[in-house]
This record gives structure tokens, C-alpha cells and sequence, in this order.
């Protein structure tokens, strides 16, 4: 709903725009007269019937096209946040949900996990530059209104520096940390952390900083799934699972 | 089939971003590069008269519709930027140490 939300806003704004349309390459399809409504009336109704386990790879699949149509139709409405929600919708699709079983196939769950720790692993990786570790995208970006109360040094270029060099090193230790059971819990409060950090310190934060952390944590909780020995149910095929009930160990 | 999906999801996943990160500009689509630079140029109008006057971040959002940093802003704004000052000679766009002219027709 809210990744409807964004591109709506966004694409009200591309018609308001003098340049109609800014395709990635010369010539190629776009679709000129979008309508911001299409995502809302599309990715809502899907969401919430993929939410509640209704044919998901059906509805997954339409999704995934819908949102891939308006990621790939123009510059302007690419964004990380919406390229992720594709992958998650995508690997989501294979996972079957009901209310009845207990348990889900490993390998989309592992996917998903590998895909949060490639989402923090290259943040990490593309802000070492010597232009990123000066600080200066930082100051760009950062809400001057929450500083008013730090005294003025804190404005130093030295302190930017230190906060995109702690920035990297977070990320770079979130992609690896979830994965530790001993590190998995400072782990979710520093994604949590990072995240509402965004939020609240960025300037013109839209709400697309909003979904990016929504989607982000999302993931969490898939770290906590333990592992449980192969089981066959309707609709499930045999297959390594993963138990979300206690009490699925006994079927 | 399943190991074969497993492979190349993880395979895409991981050599596209690492292929990106070797390109000269930040940031770029599909490689995770979320802050990691601008391509935002600093745009000003050169006049016939020899005046240059700085374009307002207003006006190039106001062209754009959505300012994103990377964009290809170079290939797309300047032409409308001559088009909504007819007085306007050329167009410059500095970016780091990399300035261009855009002369407007």
C-alpha cells in the first residue's frame, strides 16, 4: 500500500513535469499516459490477497508484473525500495501460505534471508568512496532542524565523516550478523535503529525511505525460523522446511 | 531445476551489483548503491550577454518531476532548460571536475 502510495505521488508529479517521459534508453516503451491511480487500485487488493495466502504465485505473479512495468517504464520511477519489493513478492510467491500449515519450504525463506544480506552487503560495499567517507552526502541530506539542539561542532565535516564511516560498517556487519544466533539480536535492534535513523534525520523523506525500512525489517523475522527435518503435506511437497510452529515438530 | 533457480537467482543477485560496482558513477540502478553519490549536476544558463545564472534545484525539479540521484539528467534537462529561457545561449552542467556545454538551438 504505501510502495502504491509512493509511485502514485511520483507519477502525479512525472505528469506535472515538462519532460513526459525519460526512458533508460533511446527508444524504448514506455508507457506515456500512466495513470498514478493504476498502482493503488493494482498493488492494494494484491498485497492483501497475497498476504492472506490467496494463490500466491498467481497473484504474485501479477504483482511482480505490475510493479516491474512501472520499474522498468521510466528513470523516474525506478527506485531500490521498489526493485527489492519485486524480489521479495517474487520469492515470496514460492513460499505457500495458509493458515493451516504450520510449516514452509527453506529454500524461498533462505533466498529471502541471502537477499537482505545482499541489499545491506553491497550498501555497504558502493558507499566506499573517498567522496561518500568525506561525509559530504551525508551533510547534503541530513535535516538540518534535528541538529538545532547539538552544538555547533557537531556540524564539523569530521563528524559526517565518522557517522558515513559508521554507516558502512553497519551495513556491512548487518549483512553478516543476522545470520549469527549470537549477534542476531543486536542485529534487529541496529537494523531498527538504522532504519528509523533514516526516517527521522533525512531530509524530504517521502515515503519511500518509509517502505525501504518497512521491507527491510520485514525480513527479520526470517532469521529466527529454525530449520526442522523434511515433512509432507498437501500442497506442500517434500522438501527440507522450516517449522514457524513449535508444535509442528510432532506431525 | 531447483538448484539450477537457487544458483542463478543467487548468481544474478551477486554478480550484478559487484559488476556495478566498477563503474565510474554512483549511483547506479540495480546495485544496492542507496546514498552512495550524485548524479545531479550543478546546472547554470550562459546568456548571450556573458551572464551565467545558476538553475534553482526548484527548477530542475520542476522539469523532472522526481529528483533521483542517478538519473541521466545531462541527456534530458538541458534541452528543456533552453527551452524555458529563450535569451539562454548555452546551458553548462558541472559535476565534480567534469563541466559541459550544452548549446541551445
Amino acid at each position: 500500500m504505501f510502495a502504491g502510495w509512493d509511485i502514485h505521488e511520483k507519477l502525479s508529479a512525472i505528469g506535472r513535469s515538462s519532460i513526459s517521459t525519460m526512458p533508460y534508453v533511446p527508444h524504448w516503451p514506455t508507457v506515456p499516459d500512466w495513470s498514478p491511480m493504476l498502482p493503488l487500485l493494482f498493488w492494494l487488493p494484491l498485497g492483501l490477497l497475497m498476504a492472506i495466502g490467496v494463490a500466491p504465485r498467481v497473484v504474485g505473479a501479477l504483482l511482480v508484473l505490475t510493479m516491474t512495468v512501472i520499474l522498468l517504464g521510466d528513470q523516474r520511477t525506478y527506485s531500490n525500495h521498489l526493485y527489492f519489493l519485486i524480489l521479495l513478492v517474487f520469492l515470496l510467491s514460492f513460499v505457500p501460505s495458509s493458515r493451516r500449515q504450520t510449516a514452509v519450504r527453506s529454500w524461498p525463506v533462505t533466498l529471502l534471508k541471502c537477499q537482505g544480506s545482499v541489499l545491506y552487503g553491497f550498501g555497504a560495499l558502493s558507499k566506499v568512496t573517498p567522496m561518500y567517507l568525506t561525509g559530504w552526502m551525508l551533510a547534503g541530506t541530513v535535516d538540518r532542524r534535528w541538529w538545532g539542539w547539538i552544538p555547533e561542532w557537531s556540524e564539523s565535516p569530521l563528524i559526517f565523516a565518522g557517522i558515513a564511516l559508521l554507516t558502512i560498517v553497519v551495513e556491512a556487519w548487518l549483512a553478516a550478523a543476522l545470520w549469527s544466533p549470537r549477534f542476531r539480536r543486536a542485529a534487529v535492534v541496529t537494523g531498527l535503529t538504522l532504519h528509523a535513523g533514516c526516517v527521522l534525520l533525512l531530509r524530504d523523506v517521502k515515503i519511500d525511505l518509509i517502505v525501504f525500512g518497512l521491507s527491510s525489517v520485514s525480513l527479520y523475522p526470517l532469521f529466527f525460523l529454525s530449520p526442522a527435518h523434511e515433512i509432507s503435506t498437501p500442497g506442500l511437497r517434500p522438501g527440507r522446511i522450516l517449522n514457524t510452529d513449535p508444535a509442528a515438530t510432532a506431525i | 531445476m531447483r538448484k539450477t533457480f537457487i544458483f542463478l537467482y543467487l548468481l544474478i543477485q551477486i554478480a550484478v551489483p559487484t559488476i556495478l560496482l566498477f563503474f565510474p558513477d554512483r549511483p547506479t540502478r540495480f546495485g544496492w548503491q542507496m546514498f552512495s553519490g550524485s548524479r545531479l549536476p550543478f546546472f547554470s544558463r550562459l546568456f548571450t550577454d556573458g551572464r551565467r545564472v545558476p538553475v534553482s534545484l526548484q527548477e530542475v525539479q520542476l522539469v523532472v518531476g522526481v529528483v533521483r540521484s542517478e538519473l541521466d539528467y545531462e541527456r534530458y534537462v538541458p534541452p528543456i532548460l533552453c527551452k524555458r529561457e529563450p535569451f539562454a545561449g548555452a546551458i553548462l552542467s558541472e559535476h565534480g571536475p567534469r563541466v559541459r556545454r550544452w548549446p541551445c538551438r
